[in-house]
């Protein structure tokens, strides 16, 4: 098992050689650069090549992705051209907040989605069955944004009952202290202050259903025909010829089967919440990567598109990694060698 | 034997009543109420799409400040936006806007993605290793950033959305292709065909690719709605036409987003229902098609 996750992390490492190389050549094909969105429209040809050559930019390509690679084998993932932060303190300083957005997401998504499927699965056909369906079709198709708007406006404007802007009342609130940007985890176990944990949760709770609503129906989908599956298993009616409780076939036989495809599938959704949610960031100003990745695109910031995409990227292969590896916990069929 | 020759003949002369592959999958479509609805839905936002120009009640780019966000009424059925515009017209023509972008977008994807599957499938070896390992890294790629960037350094538009799009589902398409031949490669009909003597060209059009495709066809179902919610979504942040006289669902949820706290919330209502409607369509079809063209359900 140790043997098969050193070679897969061995083999991540040409995967992202390929990854940065793929980044780099894309971006610099597209055209425009950052001096141009830096400097405006209307600037002399002057400044222009003194900015490209502050860059670096006015380099051969290979030489960029040179140094560029060079610099990310230091742990130098760049600094920004148009603030001048480092790339990595700026993913560090908003990583966080996208954990919590992601993990509070997928927490809805599971939550509701693998009962959903279950007791769908259970009651094949059934009128229940059938809106089950119906609903997780329209999750699927409900435009992320559109459903954020909805939110925001009937819990936020219309009824009062919640905040819809940010994660935290910077009013009543101060987390500069301890700096982790895990407010959750700092409120409750830091501060130990519960009103401001209950604040901070109250901030996460509508974005979390914006952003839990496809996977919260990929999963229910998901659920229901993996749970059918093994419902008509000839261990499952053994079991039940066993007269073993109905309560117990569901956990220890249904359920534990049917679990391969739907880990893989909280895993995927997993990873793609990790790469940021652009436009739930967006509605309910929440300071995750998406919003800083999105601004990174409108300003043509090359090295913290590189940089960002490639750190996701990475996240993203390992999450699938993480899921590979759970397989062999809930399938002891499957070794890896 | 007279009789025994008749007989003989008459099975003879009567034609094999043979259903192929499409024939049963359309049967099987036709009996599933969702795939019907689905295409309905589609249909109709077609039906929209192409008649706009005749159906609409108002133009959809006049309109004056006077009667901006006017609640739905008998002159306005959805009521105006943020212009003063009938938002029904707005929706109607906007239902061009996505149609344009989700046929373009998908039909380029598959150019490119099924060109490069078919590719990996046949050719194989290091062709195909490379081929793979570009649609890795292009999947574990962030989507809509790489989709948001490409816009951004192209300029905004409809067609450049689009392209976007297509370069999203091109490793998508390419990798379903190129898994359906290596399977079909080594089936028992591909034998058959090359042990009566079929030359490698005619396995390939007439027996691997009709089904090889079928995966593809259902793929592409599906990414017609997910081009849908992808273009709407770079419209409401901001990419969309940057024209005023071409309305666009996302833009119009844009205008709203910015007036959410001055009573104008209504008006998002209605082209977010455009958007769930047409995607719900071909999310409902894509599942049927799934179903029906799956020969293992064959009844």
């Amino acid at each position: 098992m140790l043997k098969y996750i050193v070679r897969r992390l061995l083999l991540l490492i040409p995967i992202l050689f390929g990854l940065s190389l793929f980044i780099i050549v894309f971006v610099h094909a597209l055209p425009g650069d950052p001096c141009s969105s830096i400097l405006g429209e209307h600037t002399s040809p002057d400044r222009l090549a003194a900015c490209r050559h502050g860059l670096g930019l006015d380099k051969p390509l290979y030489q960029q992705y040179f140094d560029y690679m060079n610099g990310l084998i230091h742990g130098n993932f760049g600094i920004s051209a148009t603030n001048r932060v480092s790339v990595l303190d700026s993913f560090v300083a908003r990583f966080p907040a996208t954990v919590e957005l992601s993990l509070a997401a997928m927490l809805v998504a599971i939550g509701i989605g693998v009962p959903l499927g279950v007791a769908a699965a259970k009651r094949q056909g059934s009128v229940f069955d059938n809106f089950a369906t119906v609903a997780s079709l329209i999750g699927i198709s409900i435009p992320i944004f559109f459903l954020g708007l909805l939110l925001a406006y009937v819990f936020g404007v219309w009824l009062h009952w919640l905040p819809t802007l940010g994660r935290v009342n910077h009013r009543l609130y101060d987390f500069t202290g301890a700096g982790t940007n895990f407010l959750l985890w700092e409120s409750l176990v830091i501060n130990r202050n519960i009103p401001e944990f209950l604040d901070v949760v109250s901030h996460l709770i509508l974005p979390a259903i914006a952003l839990g609503t496809i996977p919260l129906a990929v999963v229910a989908r998901i659920t229901r025909s993996a749970v059918l599956e093994v419902l008509n298993e000839d261990y499952v009616r053994t079991a039940r010829a066993k007269g073993l409780t109905n309560r117990r076939i569901d956990s220890r036989h249904v359920l534990r089967n049917a679990m391969l495809p739907i880990a893989t599938i909280i895993g995927l959704q997993t990873g793609l919440l990790l790469g940021g949610a652009v436009l739930t960031e967006t509605i309910f100003s929440w300071g995750g990567v998406g919003s800083w990745l999105f601004q990174a695109a409108v300003d043509k910031d090359f090295v913290v598109i590189q940089s960002g995409t490639l750190i996701l990227a990475t996240l993203f292969v390992l999450v699938n990694l993480t899921v590979d590896i759970s397989y062999a916990y809930l399938n002891p069929r499957i070794r890896y060698s | 034997m007279a009789t025994g020759n008749v007989a003989l003949r008459q099975v003879l002369e009567e034609p094999i009543k043979g259903s192929s592959l499409w024939r049963d999958a359309g049967h099987r479509l036709l009996r599933t109420p969702s795939a019907m609805v689905g295409l309905f839905l589609i249909g109709l936002f077609v039906f929209v799409a192409v008649l706009a120009p005749i159906i609409s009640p108002y133009n959809p780019t006049a309109g004056s400040i006077i009667h901006r966000f006017e609640v739905p009424s008998i002159q306005h059925l959805l009521g105006t936006d943020l212009q003063g515009r009938d938002i029904l017209s707005r929706i109607l023509w906007g239902a061009r806007s996505s149609l344009w972008v989700s046929i373009l977008s998908v039909t380029l994807g598959l150019l490119i993605g099924l060109f490069a599957g078919a590719i990996s499938g046949f050719v194989g070896g290091w062709v195909d290793f490379w081929i793979m390992r570009v649609v890795d890294i292009m999947l574990s790629l962030p989507g809509l950033l790489l989709t948001i960037t490409i816009v951004v350094f192209m300029g905004p538009g409809l067609n450049t959305i689009a392209f976007a799009i297509a370069i999203e589902n091109v490793p998508i398409f390419a990798r379903i292709l190129r898994s359906s031949i290596l399977g079909l490669k080594e089936s028992d009909f591909t034998t058959a065909a090359r042990s009566i003597g079929a030359k490698e060209s005619r396995i390939l059009i007439n027996h691997i690719m009709p089904n090889a495709l079928t995966p593809v066809i259902v793929a592409a179902t599906l990414a017609l709605a997910t081009a849908i919610v992808d273009a709407a979504g770079l419209g409401f942040l901001g990419f969309g036409p940057q024209d005023p006289s071409t309305p666009e669902w996302g833009t119009m949820l844009t205008d709203t987003y910015r007036y959410l706290t001055s009573g104008a919330g209504f008006t998002a209502l209605f082209p977010g229902i455009a958007i769930i409607l047409s995607v719900l369509g071909f999310n409902l079809l894509g599942d049927g098609l799934r179903e029906a063209l799956d020969p293992r359900l064959k009844r």
